[in-house]
């Protein structure tokens, strides 16, 4: 009899014991926290500064890669699959990466269902490409104003995905973008006044679109004859002509990009060249949108202030 | 005889009947056709003709639809750049709204220092018609910008512009004379 008591105790313990296991087991399933996949560097600031601590980043690439070239390995691949949600340009900067979450897709239909993909530039006003027809300008991640829009888009569907930190990480994304917007007020309240419905610009990539748009300052001219492709010498020639005839003040470059072709044009025109930066080569980084960003406004702010001051050198120097 | 044709064997018969030639052979008709590539040449047009026929039908039927043009390229850069400003902008008043339970007036933007609300030129004239509803008539330019979010976070917000003067049509409720720009998600 009392070994059959010390059996039920026993057996009661032994089930509280396993029902208290499961309970933290599940506990602990349900906070595993998403992993959450980038294709490019500034989609690695932007999730940061979304998700805190509350979510792991992993990068789709390591860093170093030229996204305008890049394809994925088969490290990148293995990597994709350990992700719950991947974060993309989804307008063309990325190509590398969307195209191969296709084919995966394609052949591992199950894919679909554990791999979320988040298109960042779903709700910005996008802009035409330049020089190509039926594409949108990718580079919504060089400006501020459409950062912020990638920034709530971002966090409105990863809060869909992890809804116990749905609103963390709204709260996050709204800080996050005040941030931005701060820097960007500096430099608005030094160039307010100014009249730049004279300045005339020309970029070597399609990349400054959406910046300059924040400034109310449209691009005149983009040399590349499409994204990623250098100009060929009657196209060079071309551009020359055009940038003299529009006599345009400014040309704007990449600042890690080797454009062996600006130099010819700046020796051509007399232009003044000023660089700002794509925001997609070196390390990942929480600030690096908000580093860059700030070094690009400054260039701007300086560009302008150049442009506008009674030395500035008309195009058609030589 | 069995190996001849029926047209020589007709013919045999009609020239059986007259007096065998000199030769003394009965004049035997046999059709050569010239080796001069008459026959392939046309064979070959025939399936040029048919493989053109099939890859314009495939063309035809497999054409990639271009993009039906999104009205707001339209806009200047300057309204493109308050669109822009809009779209973020109603995200921040779902949020306030969220918050507080109660829709932020203009003077609560302009102290959140929310844009376009907020702006350091001030281009435009900010209204509330109504809750969740917001009218910005231009000071300066033509364009004039409704925004309209509904109270269910579920329903998308929209953005509106106007090229002209919206007179009599404030009302956020009726938006058929307005220009839809964006949906917000």
């Amino acid at each position: 009899m009392k070994a059959i008591r010390i059996l039920t105790v026993f057996s009661g313990r032994a089930l509280s014991v396993l029902l208290s296991t499961l309970v933290l087991l599940s506990g602990n399933l349900q906070a595993a926290p998403l992993k959450v996949g980038i294709t490019l560097h500034p989609y690695y600031s932007y999730v940061a500064n979304v998700v805190g601590d509350r979510a792991e980043i992993v990068p789709l690439v390591d860093a170093g890669f030229n996204p305008h070239s890049y394809e994925l390995q088969p490290a990148d691949l293995k990597r994709l699959l350990t992700m719950d949600a991947l974060v993309l340009n989804g307008i063309g900067h990325d190509e590398f990466a969307t195209h191969a979450v296709e084919k995966l897709i394609h052949s591992q239909p199950e894919l679909k269902d554990r791999l979320t993909l988040i298109n960042a530039n779903k709700d910005v006003p996008l802009l035409a490409a330049a020089n190509t027809q039926n594409a949108w300008n990718p580079h919504t991640f060089v400006s501020i104003d459409a950062s912020i829009r990638q920034v709530y888009t971002i966090a409105r569907e990863l809060g869909n995905l992890d809804p116990d930190n749905a609103r963390y990480f709204q709260k996050n994304a709204i800080i996050y973008a005040r941030k931005l917007r701060g820097l960007k007020n500096n430099y608005m309240r030094e160039l307010s006044g100014q009249d730049l419905s004279q300045v005339r610009i020309a970029s070597t990539h399609n990349a400054y679109g959406y910046f300059l748009q924040e400034f109310g300052i449209g691009i005149d001219t983009v040399i590349e004859p499409a994204h990623g492709v250098e100009p060929s010498a009657t196209q060079l020639q071309k551009t020359i002509d055009r940038i003299r005839k529009a006599n345009v003040n400014l040309l704007f470059t990449e600042l890690d990009m080797d454009n062996r072709y600006v130099s010819t044009i700046e020796r051509a025109t007399g232009i003044r060249l000023h660089h700002f930066s794509h925001m997609t080569y070196g390390s990942y980084g929480k600030d690096k949108v908000y580093l860059e960003m700030e070094q690009n406004l400054k260039t701007l702010s300086q560009a302008l202030t150049e442009a506008l001051s009674s030395d500035s050198v008309p195009a058609g120097a030589e | 005889m069995t190996s001849y044709s029926k047209e020589y064997l007709q013919r045999d018969e009609r020239q059986s009947d007259q007096p065998a030639g000199p030769g003394g052979s009965a004049g035997e008709i046999q059709i050569i056709h010239p080796l001069n590539g008459q026959q392939e040449t046309r064979w070959c047009l025939l399936a040029l003709l048919l493989i053109l026929l099939a890859g314009g039908t495939g063309i035809w039927f497999n054409q990639t639809i271009p993009p039906e043009k999104s009205s707001h390229l339209e806009l200047n850069t300057q309204d493109k750049a308050m669109l822009t400003s809009l779209s973020n902008a109603i995200t921040e008043i779902r949020f306030l709204q969220q918050t507080d339970n109660l829709w932020p007036d203009i003077k609560t933007l302009e102290e959140m220092m929310i844009p376009p609300f907020h702006s350091v030129t001030a281009d435009y004239q900010w209204q509330m018609p109504d809750r969740g509803c917001y009218l910005g008539i231009a000071l300066q330019t033509r364009t004039t910008f409704l925004l309209v979010i509904p109270e269910s976070s579920q329903s998308p917000g929209h953005i509106y512009t106007r090229q002209s003067d919206p007179g009599k049509h404030q009302s956020c409720h009726e938006t058929e004379h307005w220009q839809l720009q964006i949906t917000e998600f």
